[in-house]
């Protein structure tokens, strides 16, 4: 049987943080991709902040379209809301004031990456951390670019910020045979 | 950008009586991450819950976020968090035929000592309800073993009951 799910690369954040997470010269071998995050950031006032994630190049521009579901402790409803021309899509991850040793949970899903129709993704995770600071987000979004993604830019929302030691990113690549 | 390992089978249980608890042991900690794949039945209908635990850890050190979409109730969907709880709860759900719970978990950096371990979770019943959840277990301990159990007076699993624990082996 083929080998259909395969992890293309991991990276691990050193004691040095990394103000980027990158992947680059990703493979046109594969049908889909999966994003798999635990990140944390150096931010010292929040215990969350926003993931910046884009394709080809670090955030930029507006081509990206977002419907996003955003949870935040028990407060009803849920906070819907729709950009339709952003700079990145989004992921929430745990910043320096959630409890110690908590990394978020991240998985994304990006559908026939090498497509020249725009792409398709959705983008789940949440900053659990055993306290009422704590956001989940679920999204989905598409990129409106026909180019097929070669490179996948991960970075904290505000600039200065940088992720921790033992943040941690994932992707896999995924063949329908 | 290296081509590494993959998607592979470390143990499967298949109840073919009921029980009470379901236990994996001496998982192997050559991986980067987990997935449990779980179909579970209880011994009968309603709503069971149950919960997993890392290391035989009943303390509680466990927590969750959860989003809840429950089309026949009201609202329809609303968030959902909990803290300290003793085990990471889950639905097993309900007996009826066609509508079997399905439950799909990610397991992130299970060996890593320098970090409490976060798990993804999809659970979920045909027509009738499903959540997405963020869990914490609050520990830096490898996880070696992961064991299943119903909630205070939830019925047992029932025969049939199927969970398959992947690993995803590093580049």
């Amino acid at each position: 049987m083929a080998n259909t799910f395969v992890l293309l690369a991991s990276v691990e954040v050193g004691a040095g943080k990394a103000s980027t997470i990158s992947f680059t010269s990703i493979p046109q071998t594969y049908t889909d991709l999966l994003l798999v995050m635990s990140l944390r950031d150096d931010r010292s006032d929040a215990p969350v902040t926003d993931s910046r994630i884009s394709f080809n190049a670090t955030y930029g521009g507006t081509s990206y379209r977002l419907a996003s579901a955003i949870g935040n402790n028990n407060n009803n409803p849920l906070s819907v809301s729709s950009n339709s021309g952003f700079s990145s899509f989004t992921a929430y991850h745990n910043s320096g004031t959630s409890t110690s040793n908590t990394f978020s949970t991240n998985e994304i899903y990006i559908a026939n990456y090498t497509s020249s129709n725009s792409k398709s993704l959705i983008s789940w995770g949440g900053t659990e951390n055993n306290s009422a600071d704590n956001y989940t987000l679920l999204q989905s979004a598409n990129w409106n670019n026909s180019a097929a993604i070669n490179s996948i830019y991960i970075t904290p929302w505000f600039n200065g910020l940088s992720y921790i030691q033992y943040s941690k990113a994932s992707l896999y690549g995924i063949k329908d045979s | 950008m290296p081509s590494g390992a993959t998607y592979e089978p470390i143990a499967t249980q298949t109840l073919v009586s009921s029980s009470s608890l379901i236990t994996f042991s001496n998982i192997p900690q050559t991986y980067t991450d987990l997935v449990i794949v779980g179909t579970m039945f209880p011994v009968s209908g309603g709503s069971n819950n149950c919960f997993m635990r890392f290391n035989s850890d009943s303390n509680t050190n466990y927590s969750g976020t959860y989003y809840f979409a429950d089309p026949g109730g009201s609202p329809t969907s609303y968030p959902y968090r909990n803290s300290n709880q003793t085990g990471l709860g889950t639905s097993y759900g309900n007996s009826q035929a066609g509508r079997e719970p399905w439950w799909h978990t990610n397991i992130l950096n299970y060996s890593n000592t320098n970090m409490y371990k976060t798990v993804i979770v999809k659970n979920g019943w045909a027509d009738t309800w499903f959540m997405m959840a963020g869990q914490l277990w609050r520990s830096t301990s490898a996880i070696t073993t992961i064991t299943f159990s119903p909630a205070s007076g939830q019925t047992d699993f029932a025969a049939g009951t199927k969970i398959t624990i992947y690993g995803i082996a590093a580049a």
